[in-house]
């Protein structure tokens, strides 16, 4: 009984390590009564996670990585549409031979195939960029690179700044770039909820995030800079900036002046700030 | 952002994955690649197995997060259940228990100096060799709550064991990771003297 109840207490003391919520000096003060036995090994188990937290995940790899498993998921994506509907390729009856499956699905398959390339042939000769469906793919994998780049480089910054670490001025500059192309290449009017939602999220935590920074890091211009294009990009897709009026989502066009540059318009700290502006977007 | 909250945007991105939104899928992608890849290193201690499984877990995720069910398990502990089998599997075709060789010269490291560098990679060395020793119910709880962050309902529920008996092997597994460590510096400051 004695045995289990050191257990959950070494556990919370390790899970409240783990989340940042206490140091081990402090747990050891709230259970003084074993902090003697509980002090070893929660230093080891402190000293295991830190070094085991320091493994590094190389971005190439990730990225890589990445890149492979979105052209397999737009390859399951393509076959699926495809085969779509034909009996024997979503749910393949067990009782049934093999070639009374595969032969009319076969079939179909070719059918579909020759649809396809008329459409195409359709399309291309009456617009050479493609049908419209083509053109929709390609903006929907678009959006999702930019969206996912933008995460992550907000990502590297999060981790920067909840390790302590310096946030640099590349690091502010990868930030800004990949903001700004969410905001150039999105077509926000055709954005499905789950997306939009993402996105509000994500220029959500860029706001906190850009003000945490704001009182610690010192490059101001690379803070007010990233600030402006989060701006921007909110007004974009029509996210409410904190600190402006509740229910006035800025509009490019309403608040700021042509040619304006978004260091010009913005200010350094988002929260602090009740008039922040959009201001167009740059080239990134 | 609290801890519901982030289960909630979690949950909504799984669920939009699961639809085939490949956006939610590069998110999901972000939000799990480096504490699989760090789970996986932390097993394997060579890079080279860490990449190859770590795309093989998220391939696998891939063709089959469509059959994935909120009440079995979170998601989180569906997919190290996955990454833990991808191990499993490679240690079979491999033909021997956990890491091969020594640890892998490519093993980068947050520091913030040269020092720390060295500080940490000999800490790492020292940990990944104790690690050896363990039972393997040890090594992947160590393994999954403090290289890949899990908390200790996610650690019970990947290995699907109860709580309270993750608690247990924690303690234990700990216990024999600092003996394991004590000894061998003890062992290599007798060799000096």
């Amino acid at each position: 009984m004695k045995r289990r109840r050191f257990e959950e207490i070494l556990d919370e003391c390790i899970s409240a390590y783990l989340s940042g919520r206490r140091s081990v000096e402090h747990s050891l003060s709230l259970y003084p009564s074993i902090a003697r036995e509980l002090e070893p090994l929660l230093r080891a188990a402190a000293d295991t996670a830190d070094t085991l937290q320091a493994l590094h995940t190389p971005p190439l790899v990730q990225e890589r990585i990445r890149q492979r498993i979105l052209r397999a998921a737009n390859e399951r994506a393509a076959a699926r549409a495809l085969t779509r509907g034909i009996d024997g390729f979503a749910d393949p009856p067990a009782t049934r031979s093999y070639w009374l499956v595969a032969l009319p699905a076969i079939a179909a398959v070719t059918a579909a195939f020759v649809l396809i390339g008329m459409l195409f042939l359709r399309d291309s000769s009456s617009d050479s960029s493609g049908g419209p469906a083509t053109v929709a793919v390609i903006e929907r994998t678009r959006f999702a690179s930019d969206l996912g780049d933008a995460r992550r480089q907000l990502d590297v910054l999060r981790d920067k700044a909840a390790r302590g670490q310096e946030v640099t001025a590349a690091d502010l500059e990868a930030l800004l770039g990949a903001t700004l192309r969410l905001g150039q290449n999105a077509e926000p009017e055709q954005l499905p909820a789950t997306d939009q939602a993402r996105v509000e999220s994500m220029i959500e935590q860029q706001f906190v995030l850009l003000d945490q920074l704001s009182g610690e890091t010192e490059d101001a211009e690379g803070i007010e800079d990233a600030v402006a294009a989060t701006v921007s990009v909110a007004a974009v897709f029509g996210v409410a900036v904190p600190g402006s009026s509740p229910g006035t989502t800025p509009s490019p066009a309403a608040t700021s002046g042509a040619g304006e540059s978004p260091r010009a318009t913005s200010p350094a700290t988002p929260a602090a700030s009740p008039s922040m502006t959009a201001a167009p977007l740059p080239a990134p | 952002m609290s801890p519901n909250s982030n289960a909630l945007e979690e949950r909504s991105i799984v669920d939009a994955a699961r639809a085939g939104d490949q956006a939610a899928l590069s998110e999901l992608y972000t939000l799990y690649f480096p504490r699989v890849y760090r789970y996986i290193l932390a097993r394997t201690g060579n890079t080279y197995d860490a990449e190859d499984l770590a795309e093989e877990v998220f391939m696998k995720v891939l063709e089959a997060i469509d059959r994935f069910q909120w009440r079995e398990a979170p998601f989180s502990a569906w997919l190290f259940r996955i990454a833990h089998n991808a191990l499993i599997s490679q240690r079979r075709k491999d033909g021997v228990r956990g890491r091969s060789g020594p640890l892998s010269d490519g093993i980068a490291l947050d520091s913030q100096s040269p020092d720390d560098m060295v500080a940490n990679r000999l800490a790492l060395n020292e940990i990944m060799d104790a690690a050896q020793n363990l039972p393997d119910a040890q090594r992947q709880v160590i393994t999954l709550r403090f290289a890949a962050g899990l908390s200790v309902a996610e650690t019970a529920r990947a290995m699907n064991k109860g709580e309270g008996n993750v608690k247990v092997i924690q303690h234990k597994a700990i216990a024999k990771l600092r003996e394991t460590v004590r000894s061998k510096a003890k062992a290599r400051e007798e060799e000096k003297v």
